[in-house]
C-alpha cells in the first residue's frame, strides 16, 4: 500500500498530491495522511470524486484516509467528472422555415433550458445568434437566468463587430475564433439547436 | 481580445493543478474574502467564489491570467 504523508502542507496541496498519487495507480490503496480538517474533508471528497471509497482514522491531530481506488471498469458513470455540454447558436432563429416561428421557437428553447439537466457548461452566439446576445435582444432575461446559473455566454467578436453590435452586447463576454473553437473541440456533447 | 486561459467555469482545484503558479494569487485573496479560498471553496468555481467572497471577478481573473504569465 502506497503511503504519503501530507502533514505539514497547506491546502491545497494535499489534494495535488492525492490526485497525483490517484493518477499513477491503476487501482488498490493508497493512505493520505493529514492534519487538519479541512485537508481531510478536501483529500476525502476529492477522492470519492474520483470513485475512490474513503476510510478516515483520527489518531490524536493526525487523519489517517484509507483510500481504495477502484479499477477503471468498476467505476460508475455517474461519479465521472461532469460532462461539458456546449449549446452552439449560430442564427437568431432556431431551425429553417418561417422567420416569425423561429424566432419564437428560439425564445422558447432558451428558456427550456433554464428547467433541463444538464445545465450548458456554455452557450456560444456566432453570426446572426449574436442579435440574441445584444441590446433589443428578446432572450435576455433567459440569458441572465442561466448566466447566473454559471452557464457561460460568449459572443464571436467578429460577427458583433460585422453587424455593427459590439457597443450593445448586453450579456456573456466578447469571445474570438480561438476560444469558440477550443471550446467546440473539448465539448463532450454538442447541441446545435 | 486577448485569449483567455482561465475561465470562470474552472474550479479552484482544476486552475491550481493546471497552472501552479496561480496559487499564490489564491493566498493573496484569502484576506479579501476572510477565509482560505483553497480551503474552503476548492471545488467551488472561479465565478462562484468571485460571487460567493465579494471579489471583483474581472480583477480576480486578470490576476489569475497574470500569474501564469510571469
Amino acid at each position: 500500500m502506497k503511503e504519503i504523508d501530507c502533514r505539514g502542507l497547506a491546502c491545497p496541496q494535499p489534494v495535488i498530491t492525492t490526485k497525483k498519487s490517484l493518477e499513477e495507480m491503476e487501482q488498490g490503496e493508497l493512505m493520505v495522511i493529514v492534519d487538519n480538517p479541512s485537508a481531510r474533508d478536501n483529500v476525502g471528497r476529492f477522492a470519492q470524486s474520483q470513485g475512490a471509497t474513503v476510510n478516515v482514522e483520527q489518531k490524536g491531530n493526525d487523519f489517517f484516509l484509507h483510500i481504495q481506488k477502484k479499477g477503471a471498469c468498476d467505476l460508475p458513470g455517474a461519479i465521472q467528472k461532469p460532462e461539458k455540454v456546449v449549446v452552439y447558436i449560430g442564427s437568431n432563429l432556431f431551425g429553417v422555415g418561417e422567420e416569425a416561428l423561429g424566432a419564437i421557437l428560439m425564445r422558447s428553447f432558451l428558456k427550456t433550458l433554464l428547467d433541463l439537466k444538464p445545465i450548458p457548461s456554455k452557450l456560444i452566439f456566432a453570426n446572426s445568434g449574436v442579435r440574441l446576445t445584444t441590446e433589443g435582444s428578446e432572450v435576455l432575461e433567459s440569458l441572465r437566468a442561466l448566466s447566473e446559473k454559471g452557464v457561460e455566454i460568449l459572443s464571436c467578436g467578429t460577427c458583433l463587430d460585422f453587424y455593427g453590435l459590439k457597443e450593445k452586447l448586453r450579456i456573456g463576454i466578447i469571445s474570438n475564433m480561438y476560444d469558440i473553437a477550443q471550446s467546440l473541440l473539448e465539448a463532450d456533447r454538442l447541441v446545435k439547436p | 481580445m486577448k485569449d483567455r486561459r482561465i475561465t470562470p467555469n474552472m474550479t479552484v482545484l482544476e486552475v491550481i493543478d493546471r497552472y501552479r503558479t496561480t496559487e499564490s494569487v489564491f493566498k493573496k485573496y484569502d484576506e479579501q474574502a476572510g477565509v482560505c479560498i483553497c480551503c474552503q471553496a476548492l471545488f467551488e468555481t472561479i465565478g462562484d467564489v468571485a460571487t460567493k467572497y465579494r471579489l471583483n471577478l474581472d480583477q480576480f481573473l486578470l490576476d489569475l491570467e497574470d500569474a501564469i504569465s510571469l
